[in-house]
This record gives structure tokens, sequence and C-alpha cells, in this order.
């Protein structure tokens, strides 16, 4: 029976920690598959200065070797890369159309370079790795405007989380303030509550729009990185306020 | 010299006067120890806490005119005060959200992009 038992739950166990630990993965990932790409790139460099200097074959097929190497823990450093900011964009588990878009985009950018790893593999000319390289340019140009929003995206899922908690903080405060609801001190306290969330929804709905109209011809990358911040900052120092407000009446206006 | 005129006149005022034992030691010992210095400093000085007086007398009765011409000034009823119920030590279960709020980095690109080649040939690339 024992036996039986153990069955059962061994794989509910597996499957438990394995969702853990496939989760941890993907940061270990990409450090190892940064190390191993900064080893190759260092091999790289050398092999290709030595077929610079004597165009032969041999230096030819050492450095093509080489290159192909680098190219492959590039893109399994990349593809872990945006598994980390994909997990870290899911982790608030927040449900929202821009947090939703950017995870599913960052999942199909890391299964690009996946797969681009992959297609290395096949490299077995000086030709076929120009045109995996051309081809990566245009790759990599396609996914700046969606690895920007998800960026912001990143940002907004923690601080959606933080409103989400400061309102189920607020909510299970208000049934504690019944009896001095009516005082001053108090109803202003509530009245700020409802004030500086209405502030922060807006903020955050304002600036979730204009990460979604974000258009990366038109604007500069940077620039639009600097404005977001300030938007984000602005956001953080609302919340702060807001919580503040609720754990004063916590403190002060609720009978422990 | 003065002295006495100065009691010959309140005398001619007030012939009341002479029936008080007072009055007339006071005239006859106060005002003659005048000494030159005193009598000018209060030659000087009268007139001058006389203009003071009437200036001071004039403002307090020019504040109490205006008064009458200017609605008086009100002042707020004290706002409903509830003493906070302080529970000391208690530490509130949203402060950890706070830290957390606070501990918010809003810096992008976060987490921070590796640099990479991305131009891997052996040739020179087109753009």
């Amino acid at each position: 029976m024992k036996k039986i038992l153990l069955f059962i739950l061994a794989p509910a166990f597996l499957f438990s920690a394995g969702g853990v630990f496939a989760q941890s993965t993907y940061l270990s990932d990409y450090n190892f598959q940064l190390d191993q790409y900064r080893k190759n790139f260092a091999e790289y460099t050398n092999f290709k200065k030595d077929y610079d200097d004597r165009p032969t074959l041999n230096n030819e097929q050492k450095a093509l070797l080489s290159a192909k190497q680098t190219i492959i823990s590039r893109e399994l450093a990349w593809a872990n890369f945006y598994l980390v900011l994909s997990e870290s964009i899911s982790k608030p588990e927040v449900n929202y159309p821009l947090i939703t878009k950017a995870t599913t985009d960052l999942t199909n950018i890391a299964n690009d370079h996946f797969n681009q790893a992959n297609k290395a593999g096949n490299i077995a000319t000086r030709a076929d790795l120009t045109s995996f390289t051309q081809e990566e340019l245009t790759a990599l140009a396609a996914h700046r405007l969606p690895v920007t929003q998800s960026q912001v995206a990143n940002k907004l899922a923690q601080l959606i989380k933080f409103q989400i908690d400061a309102k189920t903080a607020y909510d299970s405060l208000v049934p504690k303030l019944e009896a001095v609801k009516n005082e001053v001190v108090v109803k202003n306290g509530l009245d700020q509550v409802q004030t500086y969330s209405a502030q922060i929804n807006g903020q955050i709905e304002a600036l979730a729009k204009k990460t979604t109209d974000f258009n990366l011809d038109e604007s500069n990358q940077n620039q639009f990185y600097a404005t977001a911040s300030e938007a984000l900052r602005g956001i953080r120092s609302l919340q702060n306020r807001l919580v503040a407000v609720i754990i004063d009446l916590d403190t002060n206006y609720v009978r422990h | 010299m003065s002295g006495t005129k100065v009691k010959n006149f309140l005398l001619n005022l007030y012939p009341e006067l002479t029936r008080f034992q007072r009055f007339n030691q006071i005239t006859a010992t106060v005002i003659p120890t005048l000494t030159p210095r005193l009598k000018k400093i209060m030659r000087w000085g009268l007139p001058l806490v006389t203009v003071l007086f009437v200036i001071l007398l004039g403002t307090a009765i020019g504040s109490w005119l205006l008064g009458l011409f200017f609605p008086k000034q009100v002042t707020p009823l004290p706002i409903e005060f509830i003493a906070p119920t302080t529970t000391p030590g208690y530490q509130s279960p949203f402060l950890p959200l706070k830290r957390s709020i606070e501990e918010f980095n809003p810096a992008l690109p976060d987490p921070l992009p590796p640099v990479f080649d991305d131009r891997i040939s052996l040739e020179p690339l087109s753009e």
C-alpha cells in the first residue's frame, strides 16, 4: 500500500520540483552559455586574426569551426536571456494584455534563437557563415521592438502586482475601520487611498498604451527607455504614498 | 518758583485741594527737590510721552473703529480629532509591501541585455 502511495506521490513531487527546477535553470543556463560564449569568442578572435594574416585553408577551417561554436553559444545565451526575462514577467502572475503579449513574444524570440543555434550547427563554409550572419542581423532587427516592449512589461508586471497587493491590503483593512470610518482623519485616509489608486491605475494604463504604440522607427530606443523609466518612477512614488496611508490607518486606527 | 506756580494753578482750578494735608506736603517737598537736570528731562519728556500716548490712543481708537466697518474674523471650529490607538511594538503586515515598492528599480533596460558580436563572419558584411 505504501509503495502504491509512493508511486502516486512521486510523480506529483517530481512534477512540482521539475517546475521549480525548470524556472531556475534559465538563469544558470544563461550564465553558463555566456561563459561559453566568452571563451569561444576569445578563441574565434585569435583564429580569425590568424586567418586574416595568413588566409590558408587550414586557418579558414579553424576560424570557421570556432565561429560556429561562438555562434551556437551566443544563440543559446540569447535564448536563455529571453527566457529569464519572460520568467521575470510571469513571476508576479499578472493578467494584463501587454504582459501576456510580452511573454508570448519572448517565448517566440527564444525559440528563434534555439532554432538558430541548431541551424548554426550546419554551417560548413565561409558562404554559409556569411549567409547565416546576414539572416541573424535581420532577425535581431525584428526582435528589437518586442524586446523593448517586454522590458517595460517586466517593470509594469511588478508594479501591477504591488497594486494588487495594495488592493488586497485595503480590502482587508476597510472592515476593521468600520467603527471609526466616519472620523475625519480616517475618512481622509480612505479618500486618499481612492485618489492615489485612481492616479496609479491611470498612469499604468498610459504607460502600457505608450509602450504598445511605440514605434522603433520613429522613436529612439534610449529615449523611450528614459521616458518610460521616469513614468515608472512616478508610479512607484504614488504607490509608496498609497501604502504609507494604508499602513498608517492599520497602525494607528485599527484596534489590534 | 515753578513749584509755586503749579501749586497756585492747581489751587485756582481745584480750591478743594487745600483741604488735603497731603497735597500741601507734596507740593512743598516734591516740587522744590526738582533738580535742573530733572526739570530738563521733564520739560522734554512730558510732551514726548504725551505725543506717544496720543498716537497710541489714536491707533487703538482707529483699530476699534475699523472693526466696526469690517466683518469679524471667523476662526474655524477645531477639527474633530480622534486619538490614535497605537499599539506599542505593532508591526503592520503591509510593511514588506512598502519595502518591496521602495526597492523597485525603475531603470530600463533591466535585466541588461548581454553584449555579443552579432556580425561574426570571415568576410566583410554588407549592411
